[in-house]
């Protein structure tokens, strides 16, 4: 363990080349036989799926139909393909530490050092809140919204493929910190003076900064993109209290990202000035204040909790009324709730640091407002429970992940509000207790959320159901493996054991460690079955077809289109009278239009976004290695690719009638045979 | 978050499409907001610059109430926020805008000044460190001079 | 509220035994209109990233109070700033806001040539502000009061610098809109634009307002 620690944050410390920066061979991971496996394996990996797609000769389809796509249905397919993608990278880190730390607790040394073991828990925090669970909500606010408020596409349909592409751009700069140099080892919010220049002097805060700053500016785009649609491209009818919840939250969701995602950026911006130009906010000395960093990191940090639960909140509440077959308990209730949620949030952040002392009166304030925000969730899972009662439930697979979620959810926001309790809160600070608490909440909540959201949209979205088999497999596995991950979490924290510690002196601890890596492992199993899941289904995609367009009984605009839905997405506007307006024009026998197209506008693809979001990372590069020509090369190729772009006015055309008539006359459309009962 | 749920009264969505905002100001309107802005603009600066005796809380007072007054004579002449337009949601966003600056800023200062009191002995608030190590960046330099690179090099070490 | 919606109804009716046939579910395009809906969409949009870029210099006020009165040793804002430099920047953001006011309304009496000549009077006030701020910069940097000296002398660089960023901004746009104006003329597409820098321009100047009175004003009083 010496030597590791002597290495500590010696990547890229070396004074920068002209030509090269700060790059030089030895950042390349020799030292580490497992990384350097990892990195052979990945490359190979990179190659193989580079080779088939060149064999198949893919290039050019996923270049035009895809990467270039504005069409908001292609744009949210992708945001689930990136949460999927990094889900799998997150989760492996997951699985490392539970093994290290399992072999640790039993008297072994284990086999990550511990600098190696920081960069680790670091990564794993990064990748799981913002390019896995925040794809993931993206990626399902993009698809659904517009379908389900009568549009067409969101209001800034080119804007919305380049908040995409940003965050790729973030992921990418994360994927390669693996390999080229090193991530940072300060935790997930990388607080100062930890993560100042004195004391992480290497390039893994630098990517850090640099991934989350252009993931963050797209992320800011995009939520600036689905508000305006919200507001302006409801079908007519559509009035505010005839909009589906999913849509409620998603705008609700959006207003948070816009109001905190810039605090975010400011943040992060003042820390990389430090780092940059020596400038001192967050320093030790020279008046620099590293408290306030963390005081403003969780001003972003609280509503981003609710960024990520509030659309999950959205799924919920359209999957259980379809699998109750009523309508929401409590609609307006739950409107007033999501609001009440978005303004509570901004006034509890400083329940994240009680112990930084800021005494008695602060702490209770915040403490006391931490507390009332649990009212309005509550009042959610009342809602959702008195409309099952007395409903006949389904017990598919979406519905399953939902009473998954209502029962863990309910015990990870307990243990929260008994952290909201600030002498509660000096005992457990920073514990496993902690760690349980918002594992509990996000797994239970976002994670069982965003699989019963897939299980329940794939039909709409590919045309053909998930295989119920391995469905309910991965929800077994998932939900068993979760209580055996982290119930011996809660105990450890009680019993005193911190997070993040790599190494263990007492022996008493292997017990429940070992329990915890068993859950890890069914959770991987869960994982697997879920990708056996989508093989499984694409390969017998024609048994598992569907013709209807609405699969399950569904409620909401986006079941009346066909599976999936054509890329203008409605042939004619449509008008809505009631709430569940899907529900209605099925209790009105409605017909699908046979005549009376009309040329639709639609906007063109474009490549503007995939090349600038390439800029971005060959910037979040060049500076990240301190490469100063680069950089300035690529900021000023970003600035004038910018200014070329506003030269383009012809990004729009119309779909002629006849393509519109051709398409929808080749329509499979029935009302499924429950509707008609 | 009233606003939002008020509107379903009178429909919303496309049924009243945001219209333009009634008027982008007449030259009247913009010389009025520049009148007034700039008797808003003079009065602070010749509190500060003219070296009239005047209790410090009074002069800061009129600082922030003259430019507080400023910014919401901007608001009306020259960003024309109007109530009606876009339904509603330029005024509402601007109000919203306001209440969270209100808590970022307010929040953080009330935050910050526990912290402080609570934390941060006094020798680290005057920066005795720090003001050390620029008595000896000082005298490393020959000339006297203090080059920004030393000052900020010496403190890191 | 329509009358079809029952508040905390949970006895629902799945597929309720009323048939009514005849509502039209459709709406014919021409009352749809989706361009015009989406010549709105860019004015809240744009205005709602100003809401956004707000909280961003909201964040570096809330840094400069904490921070701003630690100097570490270094110098206080009575010794450095220079407030009748200050009086003269402020006054040029503050008419190249009135002559952009001007340009929008020859705009909207279609005058291209008067919307051009105003936006160009904007640009030169727009550089001249830029022009004291670089002067002041320079002067700071050559007696020593660079962001690296302290706290205080960081947060004033970063506050007053992305306030000048955003001024740049702003006149390259004019640049750009300006070569944009003379080769498609006042067109919607350009209108718009024209709209959203006079919303970012107005804007800037509002930041300001902050900036003088309580980053130099109070400053050298306290």
């Amino acid at each position: 363990m010496q030597t590791d620690l002597t290495a500590r944050g010696t990547q890229g410390a070396a004074t920068a080349d002209p030509l090269w920066g700060k790059l030089t061979w030895d950042i390349f991971p020799f030292y580490d036989p497992l990384v350097f496996g990892t990195f052979i394996g990945t490359v190979l990996l990179a190659l193989a799926v580079a080779g088939l797609i060149t064999y198949y000769k893919l290039w050019g389809y996923l270049w035009n139909e895809w990467f270039t796509s504005i069409d908001h249905k292609k744009i949210g397919i992708m945001y689930m393909v990136l949460g999927t993608i990094m889900l799998l990278r997150g989760f492996s880190d997951a699985i490392l530490m539970r093994g290290h730390q399992a072999l640790a607790s039993a008297g072994h040394v284990g086999y990550l050092p511990s600098y190696h073991y920081d960069q680790v828990f670091t990564a794993h925090g990064v990748i799981m809140i913002f390019f896995v669970a925040m794809p993931y909500v993206t990626g399902f606010m993009n698809y659904l919204m517009p379908l389900k408020i009568g549009a067409r596409d969101v209001a800034f349909p080119f804007l919305n493929n380049l908040s995409f592409w940003l965050t790729v751009s973030g992921a990418i700069l994360i994927m390669i910190s693996l390999f080229v140099g090193e991530f940072a080892a300060t935790g997930w919010l990388a607080f100062p003076p930890l993560s100042g220049l004195t004391f992480s002097p290497g390039v893994g805060m630098d990517y850090y900064l640099w991934a989350l700053n252009i993931a963050g500016i797209g992320t800011t785009l995009s939520g600036i993109n689905l508000i305006v649609t919200i507001v302006k491209m409801r079908a007519p009818g559509m009035t505010w209290m005839k909009m589906p919840i999913f849509v409620w939250t998603t705008l609700c969701t959006n207003v948070l990202i816009v109001a905190t995602f810039p605090v975010l950026t400011a943040t992060l911006a003042l820390l990389t000035a430090d780092r940059y130009l020596g400038t001192h906010f967050f320093t030790n000395d020279m008046g620099g204040d590293p408290m306030m960093y963390i005081n403003l990191i969780w001003i972003w940090g609280h509503p981003e909790v609710y960024i990520l639960i509030l659309p999950i909140f959205g799924i919920f509440s359209e999957i259980v009324p379809t699998f109750t077959g009523k309508r929401l308990f409590g609609y307006t209730s739950m409107v007033y709730a999501t609001c009440v949620i978005v303004v509570l949030s901004y006034i509890v952040w400083l329940h994240h640091f009680f112990t930084m002392g800021a005494g008695a009166n602060v702490n209770s304030f915040f403490g006391i407002t931490t507390m009332i925000i649990s009212i309005p969730t509550g009042a959610k899972l009342f809602n959702w429970l008195f409309t099952m009662y007395k409903g006949r439930v389904r017990l598919d697979v979406p519905m399953l992940w939902v009473i998954g979620f209502m029962l863990t959810f309910v015990i990870g926001g307990m243990t929260g509000v008994l952290l909201a309790v600030p002498p509660a809160d000096y005992v457990l600070h920073n514990s496993l207790f902690l760690v349980a608490h918002f594992h509990n909440v996000i797994i239970g909540g976002v994670v069982f959320g965003v699989f019963a959201g897939i299980n329940y949209w794939w039909p709409k979205a590919f045309g053909f159901r998930l295989c119920e088999f391995w469905g309910k497999v991965s929800f077994w596995c998932w939900f068993i493996g979760f209580y055996f991950a982290f119930m011996p979490l809660y105990v450890l924290g009680l019993m005193g054991v911190t997070r993040r510690l790599s190494q263990f002196e007492d022996t008493i601890y292997a017990g429940y460690f070992f329990t915890a890596l068993i859950g890890a492992l069914l959770i991987a199993a869960g994982l697997a079955a879920f990708i056996i899941q989508i093989v499984q289904s694409i390969r017998k995609r024609e048994a598992l077809k569907d013709t209807t367009g609405d699969p399950w009984n569904g409620r909401t605009l986006e079941w009346s289109t066909t599976s999936p839905p054509p890329y203008y997405n409605f042939a004619l506007p449509v008008r809505v009278y009631e709430r569940d307006a899907w529900d209605h024009m099925k209790r009105c026998n409605y017909t699908p239009p046979t005549e009376g197209f009309e040329p639709i506008h639609m906007p063109r693809y474009t490549a503007t976004g995939v090349v600038l979001a390439a800029i971005a990372t060959v910037m979040g590069f060049a500076l990240v290695w301190h490469i100063w020509w680069l950089a300035i090369a690529t900021f000023v190729a970003s600035v004038g690719y910018t200014i070329f772009h506003t030269f383009n006015y012809d990004r729009d055309y119309f779909v002629p009638v006849s393509e519109v008539a051709d398409i929808e006359s080749g329509r499979m459309f029935a009302l499924p045979e429950a509707g008609k009962a | 978050m009233s606003g939002l749920t008020q509107e379903t009264s009178n429909g919303g969505g496309f049924d009243t499409p945001g219209q333009e905002p009634s008027s982008h100001g007449s030259y009247k309107s913009y010389i009025t907001g520049f009148l007034l802005s700039v008797i808003l603009t003079v009065i602070p600066f010749w509190v500060v610059m003219s070296d009239t005796p005047m209790h410090l809380g009074a002069a800061l007072t009129i600082i922030f109430v003259l430019g507080t007054g400023q910014i919401l004579v901007h608001i009306y002449y020259f960003l024309h926020v109007d109530l009606r337009a876009e339904q509603g949601w330029q005024a509402m966003s601007l109000i919203f805008t306001g209440i969270i600056l209100f808590v970022v800023l307010a929040g953080s200062i009330w935050v910050m000044y526990h912290l402080h009191t609570n934390m941060m002995p006094p020798h680290f608030i005057n920066d005795a460190e720090s003001v050390s190590a620029r008595e000896n960046a000082r005298v490393a330099a020959p000339d006297g001079e203090t080059t920004p690179e030393t000052v900020g090099h010496s403190s890191h070490e | 509220m329509s009358a079809t919606t029952m508040p905390g109804d949970h006895v629902d009716m799945p597929n309720g035994p009323e048939v009514v046939s005849g509502i039209d579910f459709h709406v014919s395009g021409h009352a749809h209109d989706a361009d015009h809906s989406h010549d709105t969409g860019t004015m809240l949009g744009f205005w709602l990233y100003l809401m956004s870029d707000c909280l961003i210099f909201g964040v570096l006020f809330a840094v400069h109070a904490v921070v701003g009165q630690n100097f570490a040793g270094g110098p206080a804002p009575a010794d450095i700033f220079e407030i009748d430099m200050i009086l003269l920047s402020t006054f040029m953001l503050l008419f190249s806001s009135i002559t952009y006011g001007f340009a929008v309304i020859n705009m909207q009496q279609r005058k291209l040539r008067n919307t051009a000549l105003w936006l160009i009077v904007t640009g030169v006030f727009g550089a001249a502000f830029l022009g004291l701020e670089v002067r002041e910069f320079l002067h700071l940097w050559s007696i020593g009061a660079v962001p690296m000296e302290s706290a205080f002398l960081s947060s004033f660089w970063l506050l007053v610098g992305t306030h000048g960023l955003h001024v740049t901004v702003g006149t390259i746009w004019l640049c750009v809109l300006l070569v944009q104006l003379y080769m498609h003329g006042i067109t919607d597409a350009n209108e718009r634009r024209v709209m959203c820098l006079s919303l970012f321009w107005h804007f800037l100047d509002l930041i300001w307002i902050g900036v003088f009175s309580f980053v130099y004003l109070a400053a050298v009083l306290l």
